[in-house]
Formats: C-alpha cells, structure tokens, sequence
C-alpha cells in the first residue's frame, strides 16, 4: 500500500434542508439507489457523507460517490477513485455530521 | 347510475403512464382489472358501501383505479390536495371519519396483483354520495363539498354530447381538483381517449413529452398556462416546433383569466374556457369549439341553467352539489331556493356569459359606490406584469409586480382612464410571485397581510429564482458564496435553473467568486447549443442501405442473428461498427454519441462536415452534457418506448491501440435510469480493416459475439458501469 499522506475531509449539514428539497435537485447528487429512502435523516447523513468526500476529491463529482450499507448497517463507500478508508456519520436532531477518511493517495 | 357506466373498456389504450423516464401503455382492458383487483383488496378491508376513504396522492394509474373502485362499488371517495398539510388532514379525517387514508400508492399495484377478481357490487343510485371534495377556498376553514353520483355523471354526460372526440391528453392538474376529475379524467375516459401522467411538472419535461408523446388537448389553470408561455419564449423556438402541431385543444378553467393571456394562447391554439366551481361538479358553462365568443368564459351546458340575481351568477340544474358536508348553516347560505350562489359576479349576453370579479372582493369605496377590482387590475395588467387590488383603510389600494417602467407614472396614467371611485389611492410593489390558491386565484388576504411591509425594488427573473433560492436579496455583482450558497444550495439552483431555462450548467463552472451577473452570462453562453432539437435524421433508412453497400464490400461477418430491443453495449473499433453490428441484430436503432461528434456544440468545420455524415449515414443522435443529459435521456427513453434499440459505445470513442478502453459512465447512467435490457455486444477483427487514422479500408473477415441480456437493476451508475464493460469483456 502506497503510504502517501493521510487525507480527511468532514462536513456538518442541517436536517431541516432536506425536508422542502426538490426531487430533480436530489437526483443530481444521489444516485438512484441511494434514493430508496428519502427519508430527510437519512439524506442528510449521506450528504454530509459525500461532501466529505469530494473535500478529499477535489474534482470529483457528486456521482462518483455511493454511500450504501453493510450488513451490520454501517455505512460504506463505494468510488471509482483510488479509494482507501472509513466513513462515519452521525445525527443529533437537526445536525448530520460525517467524517470520511482516505489513507491512500 | 354510474360514472364507470360510461367508459368502454376495449383494448385502446388508457393511460401512458411513466415510470422514471420510461413511458408504458396501460390499456383500458388492463384498467379494468387493476379497478376490479381493487374493489377485491377493499373487500378484504371490510369497507363497505356508504364509507369513505381519503386519498392524498399524486396522479397515477393505480389513484384512477382506486377511485373507478369506489366509485363502483359506492365507496366515498374524498380527495386531498398534495399539498395539505397533516394538520388539516387530520382535520378533515376528523369530520369524515374515513375507513382507509391512503397517502402513497406507488406501491399499490404490486399489493393487489396477486389478488383475484371481483366479481359483483352493490348498485349504486343516483342520490349516493360519491365524492366529499374539499375546496381550497381564497378564504377561511376549507368546506367539504357533497356531490352525488348524478352530479358528476350528468356534467360528464352533458360534456360528452358537445365534445365526444377521441383525443391523447395530457394531465397537470392533481385529480383532486374537480376539473381535472371531470374534464380530464372521466370525460376522455368515457370518449376512449388516452391520458399521460407525466409525474412532474418541470415545465421542460412538460415540453418534450407533448412533442414526443403527440398530445392534443391539454386541461389547465391560468397559471400553468402562464408558466408554459413563459418557458416556450423564454427558449425562444416557435410553438409548433417545441410543442409540436397536434398540440391543439387547451381547456381552461379554474380561475379568471388574464385577457393578454387569453390572446396569445388563442392564437396558437384552440383556447376553449369554462367556468364553474367544486360545487357544481364543476362545468357550468363552457366555450364550445367553432362557437366560442372572445373574452367570455362561454354557454350554459345542457342540463344547466344559469341566471344573474343581483349581479352575482347563479346556477340550478343536475350538477349541483347536495350541500356541505355537516355544515347546514353554509348550506343555506349558498342557495337561494334552488339556485346555486356562485358568489361571483358577470354578465350574460347573447346567452354568453362573462366573469367580473369575486361578489366578496367588491370594494365599497368611502364615496359609497362600488369598484370591481377586476376592472381596475385589467386596466392596470396592460402596464404591469401583475397586480392585485385591495382595500386598505377603505382607499384602494394597489399592489403590483413591474417589469419596467416607473410605478408612480403607471398608477398616474392608469388612474387617468378609470371612473372617480375606481381611482387607485396608494400603491405598492411586490416582489417576485403573489401567494395563490392551487387553481391559481390570487389569496388577497395574504398580500393585504403583507403589504404592511412593502418590500421596494423589482428583480429580473435570474435574480428572483436566486432570491426564492437563497431566501436572501441579490445584488448583481455580490459572489453568491458570499450570501449563503453552498454546495446543497449550489446544486438547488443549477436544477431551478434547469427547470426555468432548460439548461443545464456544469457544476465546476460555479466558482465560490461566481455573481449573478457571471451565472447569467454562463446561461447566454450555453443557450445556443442546450436548445437542441432531439430528432433523428428522416431518410436515415438510406443512410442505412449506402453504409450497409459500404461495409459489405470489406468485411466478412460471422455472426449469429439475435433479436432483441433495448440497449446495445459495444467495443468501439472503427466506422463500420454500427453497420456490421446492425447487420447482426434484428432491430430498428439509433446511435447515441457525443454531441461533437456529430457536429454539434463545436465551432470546428472538419468536425461539422464529418458529424454531418455521421448522423445521416449512421442514424446518430447526440448524448451528453453539451445538450443536456436531462434531455438527452429523454430522448433516449421516448426512442426506447417507440421500440428502438439504441446502440451506444461506452468507450467514448474509437480505440487507438487495437484494446478494448475502460468504459466511461454514461452507458451506466443511461442503463440505470431507462431501466432497459441491455445486450452486450464485441467485434473482432475490425481493427484490422480500419484501423485509427487510416483512411483505406482492408479486406478482412469480422466476427461478432452477443452475450446475454441483462438488466443492471438500481445500483450506482459506476458500479452499473463496470458491471456492463465486465460483460463485454468476457466475451
């Protein structure tokens, strides 16, 4: 494993945003399969989530991230980019907040 | 009696109904089974005839079928706006007391598949219930409106004795509107006609479905009317070229409207206008075709007669509401004997009638004479883009929304040509849309609310989108960074955008020092190319033969004929790969490849004259950002719904080394959202006939391999991707 610099993005978003949100806007930045739910928590948390990402992307897309779940309900990425590391998202009433972190560069 | 009595369930098509971007048939014979699988699944429920349901759900099939059920088997059907909050739902379900709410039935249709027939129902008579509808109403608590199964049958029976053409209509009005029940649902139901749900209202979306899906009649609210003028002149083409030339018969209702409005639809179209209330099921009069009168909102229908008492229109005839629901007092209030008050006031001449404004928005001025406040907004409407008038400490007031122009000599001059007691005492400015009711009625109460507060200054349309947008006001040359747009805000913006420009912008191109002005520029620049006309070449079937003579001559191919519908998935080696795989798949198709490609969006001539002899010779048409994916897919699936193939390369271009290049995203974006079959698809031995760069093709043998179809499900567009380029790679 190509040991660069260690890379990590974070991002806080209110809850209450997503709850008025067109569905046209919503389909430009989650994919369809994230769209399954569109339950306001649930988007918010990907949001952040995905805003992380392109921090730690910086010329990447809103598409190019999915953020699916394991068995255990943990949240995963999924990314063509070169890709190495953990997510972890978390709420409390009207605050998402997300951290993603990359170790490969 | 019965309104299901009246529509024939034949093997015409029903409704087109869209799943995502996809269009699907429903016939009026699969229409009856879905209603009778209902009526089946409310059995099971144990509601009984004589007990109510409430529905608060967007157009679909699966609404019609529920509603056809009750109303068969005298179940009370009460429908919700989509837009009521649960507060008053709560409300409302408190006073009907409903046996089932339903609130989302996308997922109906699988419910009640496996559910048998149902096979007898109760009769139903005419005095029945039918439906409890509750009125939006300009003011105070909403009434629920009783209407019986005679009211909506005799409307109905009486519309289709004067317009009983088999027609395609498209539907934007929610069916819990009574126009939209009668006029657009039961009455083209009943003359075998076919309706399009199209699931948004984004008015670029509404533009290319009526071209491509060839609507004819369109049911509306002045305001929807007014939308769709906006965006036809906003792109700038002529009407019959965007929305097509069978577009044709537009009905309005709903609300007063604008008389500018009127003009520059009736001269594009057959505007036919009718007039009438939930109460009344709710035509009362209508424009007929060939006997429609300027101005006037029409004729008395058959069935019903109409008198002026007073000034204010009244009505008496089968279509009459029974009253309000547990409200007699209201009841008694409304008629007069066996009339009907409308509560609006007009004028019959020639049998014709003509609307005058609201009985109740009447302004009794201090000089004791009373001023319509339609008349002085007429007159006001020709300088200004909108007004509104009310009263204000017992002076009239106005308020206006101005495009250009002083206000202050606006109001001088309008005052000039009206009666003493219209003059218009004081005015204000209002910023960007007055609040209205869902038909489009102006809520007075709400800007008398607020004009307490005039907010000064008018905004071009850019600027109101961003102020509705970032809720804040916009100077032209602020970074919009700087007064709250986000990333999320960004990307609610570039979709507003895209739904009132149809233009699509990238993303990347909005920096955090992009201003108003900046994006406006951005939109000039991109409006030359996003307003594309998506269409495939007409003699493309010679194209064909001439590429096919070509081809032939060089190659030997080896393949094994499939037959097959959906998307082609294929490496892409050299110019004859379209006719050597058409050659092996039984199949009508269109190419899909980038817009420079084939000439379009480049400034180049080279790649102009070669683009010209790629979308003829190869039946191409362009796919990507340059013209708008939103578009672009649109096309795409309207080509799929007409049983096209479309033959797509992935790789983005031809491969330079002889090696299959990694696939790019648009074939996952495209499998994804279309929801097609997709047949993967891999050619040897091209390579050595015309290889890049080389102008003289080789004699050679070629070999195509089809795999098996697949479809790649709802999974993300990469993994879709990789999912695809794995197949044809294995091949």
């Amino acid at each position: 494993m190509n040991r660069g610099i260690m890379k990590v993005g974070t991002d806080i978003v209110r809850v209450s945003r997503f709850k008025e949100i067109d569905d046209f806007a919503l389909r430009k930045i989650f994919h369809v399969s994230e769209l399954k739910n569109k339950d306001s928590l649930h988007l918010a948390g990907m949001f952040a989530a995905k805003e992380c990402c392109r921090k730690i992307f910086p010329k990447s897309n809103w598409l190019d991230f999915e953020i699916s779940k394991d068995k255990n309900g943990k949240p995963v990425i999924c990314t063509k980019h070169c890709f190495q590391g953990d997510v972890s998202i978390s709420h409390d009433g009207e605050y998402a907040i997300a951290v993603v972190i990359n170790m490969l560069t | 009696m019965n309104i299901v009595d009246l529509i024939p369930f034949n093997g015409k098509t029903a409704f087109l109904e869209r799943k995502g971007y996809r269009t699907y048939p429903v016939a009026y014979l699969e229409l009856k089974q879905r209603m009778l699988k209902t009526e089946t699944y409310l059995k099971t429920k144990r509601v009984k005839k004589g007990d109510k349901i409430l529905i608060q759900a967007p157009n679909s099939v699966a609404y019609v079928a529920l509603m056809l059920a009750c109303l068969r088997s005298g179940i009370i059907v009460v429908p919700l706006d989509l837009h009521t909050s649960p507060q008053l739902r709560k409300r409302i379900a408190d006073e009907v007391k409903p046996k089932l709410i339903f609130t989302e039935l996308g997922n109906f249709e699988n419910i009640i598949k496996d559910l048998k027939e149902n096979g007898s129902v109760p009769e139903t008579f005419k005095e029945d219930i039918a439906e409890i509808v509750y009125t939006s109403g300009t003011t105070g608590v909403p009434k629920g409106v009783v209407l019986t199964h005679e009211n909506i049958y005799s409307n109905v029976k009486a519309l289709k004795e004067s317009f009983g053409f088999r027609l395609k209509c498209i539907s934007v009005l929610p069916l819990s509107h009574m126009l939209e029940q009668t006029v657009g649902l039961f009455l083209q139901l009943s003359n075998n006609s076919t309706i399009l749900y199209p699931h948004s209202s984004r008015y670029s979306e509404l533009i290319d479905l009526i071209r491509y899906k060839k609507i004819n009649i369109m049911i509306a609210v002045p305001g929807i009317l007014e939308g769709l003028k906006r965006a036809v002149e906003l792109r700038g083409k002529s009407f019959a070229r965007l929305l097509g030339w069978r577009f044709r018969i537009i009905g309005v209702g709903g609300a007063d409207m604008p008389k500018e409005l009127e003009k520059w639809w009736s001269r594009r179209t057959l505007l036919l206008q009718g007039y009438g209330l939930t109460e009344t099921s709710p035509l009362i009069t209508l424009n007929l075709p060939f006997r429609k009168k300027k101005y006037s909102i029409g004729k008395a229908l058959k069935n019903v007669e109409i008198r002026i008492k007073d000034d204010e229109i009244q009505a008496k005839g089968l279509n009459v509401m029974k009253g309000y629901y547990k409200k007699p007092e209201k009841t008694k209030e409304v008629f007069d004997g066996e009339w009907f008050k409308t509560g609006d006031i007009g004028e019959i001449r020639n049998g014709y009638l003509y609307f005058k404004g609201r009985l109740k928005d009447i302004i009794a001025t201090k000089s004791g004479l009373k001023a319509y406040p339609i008349d002085i907004e007429t007159e006001l409407n020709k300088y200004v883009k909108e007004s509104c008038v009310i009263e204000k400490n017992g002076n009239i007031h106005a308020v206006l929304i101005i495009e250009k122009g002083e206000p202050k000599k606006i109001v001088e001059e309008v005052n000039k040509k009206l009666e003493a007691h219209q003059r218009i005492a004081s005015f204000s400015i209002w910023h960007g849309q007055f609040p209205k009711t869902p038909t489009g009625k102006i809520k007075k109460f709400e800007v008398s609310k607020a004009v307490e507060h005039p907010i000064l200054k008018q905004k071009n349309p850019l600027h109101s989108l961003l102020e509705s947008a970032l809720r804040t006001s916009i100077r032209h040359n602020v970074p919009l960074a700087s007064v709250g747009m986000d990333s999320l805000k960004r990307m609610e913006i570039l979709a507003l955008i895209e739904e009132q420009y149809g233009i699509e912008l990238n993303e990347r191109d909005i920096t955090p020092k992009t201003t108003a002005k900046g994006l406006e520029n951005l939109i000039k620049k991109r409006k030359k190319i996003s307003y594309y006309d998506f269409k495939l070449p007409k003699l493309h079937f010679l194209g064909e033969i001439i590429a096919n003579l070509i081809m032939r001559i060089f190659c030997r191919i080896h393949y094994i004929k499939t037959e097959f519908k959906g998307i082609i998935a294929a490496n892409h080696v050299s110019a004859f790969d379209v006719p050597v795989i058409a050659s092996s798949v039984k199949t009508k198709y269109a190419v899909a490849a980038l817009p420079y490609i084939i000439g379009v969006g480049t400034t180049s001539r080279y790649h102009k004259i070669r683009g010209f002899f790629i979308r003829h010779l190869l039946n191409t048409y362009p796919f990507g950002r340059e013209v708008g994916l939103d578009n672009s897919l649109r096309f795409t699936a309207h080509l799929l719904d007409e049983g096209y193939s479309i033959m797509i390369f992935p790789e983005g271009g031809r491969t330079t080394d002889g090696k299959m290049h990694k696939f790019k995203e648009g074939i996952g974006f495209l499998a994804v959202n279309t929801d097609a079959e997709i047949l993967p698809v891999k050619t040897e031995g091209l390579y050595k006939i015309l290889p890049y760069n080389k102008f003289v093709p080789k004699f050679r043998h070629v070999e195509v391999k089809t795999g098996e179809q697949f479809k790649t499900g709802k999974v993300s567009y990469f993994k879709a991707t990789e999912l695809i380029e794995k197949r044809v790679r294995s091949l």
